[in-house]
């Protein structure tokens, strides 16, 4: 009985290896070809769709997690090569040695290929100084000038790129050793290289202002996430309601020819954001979420005038607005007349008119703010006529400035009397300074600015009356 | 009936064993599942005639892939390296065909380059630095297989010895190890300098030219790195070193050196003078050779004067470095400033020039006679081993490096029509 056991055990076992070795052979190919021949594919599918429409690519490029990105404009040529324009210091420092850090724009030729790795690679594999810098050795610019004490990091940047997808004209490319994921975008053939670099360097410079650091996300659900120091395009961000310090994180981003964007996608209270384009007044509007937009927010006068908000976002009031001047040249109606008037009348007294400006009190010279009248709130903004006196002398008229703010764009400034014996002197010599000051104290304004992401300059109204202006520009 | 248990049995178990083999012989094999691959090029490429040349001189005569471009998988990941200068490499590429093959071509005949060539000669542009370490590779021989030639971008291609720093040199040492992996040299060499090496501090060994280790039997700091270095670096230096260059290895091999450490100085030093030429430990100092002066009589002075002072004053301090300046009044009585006067005795005795001695060689090793006998080692085996006479194919490296013309090497590409 045992051994018939033995035998029906032996049997099954047999049949079993008979199926398993069927079930493997009957196993049917997902693909048509072979992954050797879709590589292959892949390669010239790739190749084609780089070469395609003139070739002309816009590249976000990373060096690595801890720097801003850098825009190149490539063409690729059928025939192997292509052409790398860029525009930064570190190209002027591979060039000239003499270079003392300008953004240098350049172009040059090398060669280019789609290879074959563990998917699709694009490879820029002949030496390009326009393009390879970043994945050179080599310290930019050198400590030494032999570079003897080179430390073999350079910038750690990558020159081959897994090519991951392709939709709507744009590539979504991954480097190869640091896995920075980046995007190429189609551009047009006709583009010119310089041209089109030359404008990206100029937004990258005035994009984002860095005496205007802060700017502010705009969720559809009415809540403000901050974000800080847009002009060195790396970027700390955080809800504008919490508390900076614990829920800030830093991200590097770019500016580009289209507007600006993070290299990696930030999750805004439930809103994933990553890149933005340039609309109406300079505003930024997401890509991901239209709704979501990002400005300055300085129409809102809170920000633009109240200093706790300011104290809130910057942790070095140093860094933050200082004030704004008065600039003659954008004075209309009323105001420019009055403001000739004050020049005639200064003149004639063999003074000279030096400036106006608002500035927070605590950014005035420490001699005048020490004579400001004690009952004002310290850090509150002062209205500042400057007086030349005779070369080398000033006097300046402080009027403490106690602005109130309205909705979003509405501001009435009053005026103190002038707090220091010398200002109030001058003050009552020249009577025209006297009416100029009355045309703004007491008044509401409603304030204008042209670029709203960046807003350097600001258009002050009476409110129902736009036949008068006045124009401040950032300190 | 045991017996035809056993037999059905042994019937059912073979039955089961040919079972699955039936239905595995239904499989075939099919077509490669890689495409095909043809060594056909493109004329419409832009490195067509570059790629062509390559496959004539390269390729077909050697089954030499030259390798101009680089992949990140064709370089090790943790550097941070950057492809070769295409111009660069297509230069590199003609030098390295007229001062490397072709000249083993002429002297030991086609085969040798065909059979122990590297497979892969791989270009990088950039040096390759080691971010953890410091330190530099300059050339890599994997194997046998595969030599990668590094900074290719700070070739000059004008100015051969800035070549053979960069790269020539380079070839020929990986070259040798490349021979001696397939044929063991004697291991006669080894001992030369058995306990002399240095694996961790070689770089930082000596004076900054390298005197020091060419006093211990070592032709350059990293040939006293291993003994393999060694003798690569021995006959790649004998193939690549001018004569001038050579015989003054040859030279500081055979001084005394002496270490000089102070709170300011730790140095090399192969000569000396004493303040006043007083002689006494307190005076003696050590002084470089490029302040040193020989007069035809062969005799050594700083090239400076010490002003005598009778009696010697002790504390005097003199300044010896470099050339002296002296002042003098010109015939208008005006005050001129000259340099290095020269060895002539001021007539009244104040002025006397500064003799200069060299270092005594006390570390009983003949530097110059342990190098010797390396290069004779390695020039017996080349011989013998390889056929492979080393004079000559020196004299004729030497030669071409000499006279090797970049623009007409160019030409071989340039001149090719699509």
């Amino acid at each position: 009985m045992k051994k018939f056991q033995v035998y029906g055990a032996l049997m099954l076992l047999g049949a079993s290896v008979m199926l398993t070795s069927c079930l493997k052979n009957e196993e049917e190919d997902i693909f048509d070809k072979s992954a050797s021949e879709r590589l292959d594919d892949a390669k010239v599918y790739y190749s084609d769709i780089l070469t395609a429409e003139g070739g002309k690519w816009q590249m976000e490029y990373y060096a690595n997690s801890d720097e801003h990105g850098y825009v190149y404009l490539m063409t690729f040529n059928k025939n192997g090569q292509v052409t790398i324009s860029g525009q930064n210091e570190y190209i002027g420092y591979e060039l000239d040695p003499l270079s003392t850090g300008a953004k240098v724009y350049a172009s040059q030729t090398s060669l280019w290929e789609v290879v074959a790795d563990n998917g699709p690679v694009l490879s820029f594999n002949s030496y390009n100084p326009v393009f390879h810098i970043f994945a050179s050795p080599y310290d930019i610019p050198p400590y030494t000038e032999n570079g003897t004490d080179e430390s073999g990091t350079g910038h750690e940047g990558d020159y081959e790129f897994d090519l991951m997808k392709y939709s709507n004209d744009t590539l979504y490319i991954e480097g190869k050793k640091r896995e920075i994921k980046m995007i190429m975008t189609r551009v047009d053939a006709n583009v010119d290289d310089q041209i089109y670099m030359n404008y990206v360097t100029a937004m990258a410079d005035s994009f984002f202002h860095p005496k205007v650091p802060m700017v502010f996300m705009n969720l559809p659900n009415d809540k403000r996430y901050a974000i800080m120091n847009g002009s060195t395009q790396i970027v700390t961000m955080w809800d504008f309601d919490k508390d900076r310090i614990s829920y800030e994180t830093t991200h590097n981003a770019i500016v580009n020819h289209d507007g600006f964007a993070l290299m990696n996608p930030y999750d805004a209270g439930g809103y994933t954001v990553q890149r933005f384009v340039l609309g109406d007044k300079g505003t930024l509007r997401c890509v991901e979420n239209p709704a979501i937009t990002v400005d300055a927010g300085y129409l809102n006068t809170d920000v633009m005038f109240n200093y706790n908000t300011v104290r809130k976002c910057e942790l070095d009031t140093t860094k933050y607005v200082h004030g704004w001047t008065l600039q003659p040249s954008g004075l209309t109606g009323d105001f420019a007349a009055a403001y000739q008037a004050m020049i005639t009348e200064v003149n004639k007294s063999t003074r000279a008119l030096n400036e106006i400006y608002i500035a927070r009190l605590d950014s005035i010279s420490y001699n005048q703010v020490a004579l400001v009248n004690p009952k004002v709130p310290f850090l509150s903004y002062a209205m500042v006529v400057k007086v030349q006196m005779k070369p080398g002398a000033y006097t300046s008229i402080i009027l403490p400035l106690v602005p109130t703010c309205e909705g979003e764009d509405q501001v009435s400034m009053v005026l103190d009397d002038a707090t220091t014996t010398a200002g109030r002197n001058l003050l009552n010599a020249l009577a025209s300074i006297r009416d100029f000051i009355a045309m703004i104290d007491g008044k509401k304004f409603t304030i204008t600015a042209e670029n709203l992401l960046s807003p350097t300059t600001l258009k002050l109204a009476p409110s129902g009356d736009g036949s008068s202006t006045m124009e401040f520009t950032v300190r | 009936m045991k017996s035809v248990k056993l037999y059905i049995s042994a019937l059912l178990l073979s039955s089961v064993a040919l079972l699955p083999m039936s239905s595995c012989s239904d499989d075939k094999l099919g077509d490669t599942i890689f495409p095909e691959i043809t060594d056909e090029l493109d004329p419409s490429a832009y490195t067509y005639k570059f790629d062509l040349w390559l496959q004539k001189n390269y390729l077909e005569p050697y089954n030499v892939k030259f390798n101009y471009k680089l992949a990140d998988i064709d370089a090790d990941m943790n550097y941070n390296l950057v492809p070769a200068d295409y111009d660069k490499a297509v230069d590199l590429a003609l030098l390295t065909k007229y001062l490397w093959f072709d000249v083993y071509d002429k002297i030991a005949g086609k085969d040798l380059l065909k059979e122990t060539s590297p497979r892969v000669l791989q270009l990088v542009g950039s040096a390759a630095l080691n971010p953890n370490t410091g330190s530099e590779t300059v050339g890599l021989a994997e194997g046998g297989v595969k030599v990668t030639l590094f900074n290719v971008n700070r070739l000059n291609v004008y100015d051969f010895q800035r070549l053979n720093d960069g790269a020539l040199h380079t070839m020929h040492h990986e070259y040798t190890h490349i021979l001696h992996q397939k044929k063991n040299y004697p291991t006669e060499f080894n001992r030369l300098s058995v306990g002399r090496y240095d694996a961790s501090n070689w770089s930082s060994r000596g004076d900054a030219e390298g005197g020091v280790v060419n006093s211990l039997g070592f032709i350059t700091k990293y040939a006293s790195s291993d003994y393999r270095e060694d003798f690569a670096e021995t006959v790649s230096c004998y193939i690549t070193m001018t004569d001038a260059q050579w015989n003054r290895a040859l030279d500081l091999a055979s001084r005394g050196w002496f270490n000089y450490v102070s709170d300011t100085t730790d140095d090399w030093f192969c000569f000396y003078y004493y303040d006043n030429n007083q002689a006494s430990d307190d005076t003696k100092r050590y002084i470089r050779e490029s302040s040193v002066v020989t007069d035809e009589a062969g005799n050594m002075s700083t090239g400076a004067y010490q002003k005598a002072v009778t009696p010697y004053v002790n504390d005097t301090t003199y300044t010896i470095e470099g050339e002296m300046i002296i002042n003098q009044l010109d015939a208008n009585g005006f005050r001129v400033s000259t340099t290095n006067p020269g060895l002539v005795v001021d007539a009244s005795g104040k002025l006397i020039p500064i003799k200069v001695y060299p270092v005594e060689d006390e570390d009983e090793i003949d530097g110059r006679s342990i190098i010797l006998q390396k290069l004779n080692i390695a020039r017996k085996w080349l011989a013998d081993d390889w056929g492979i006479d080393l004079d000559a194919i020196r004299e004729e490296v030497q030669w071409r490096q000499r006279n090797y013309n970049i623009a007409d090497l160019r030409k071989q590409i340039t001149d090719i029509t699509n």
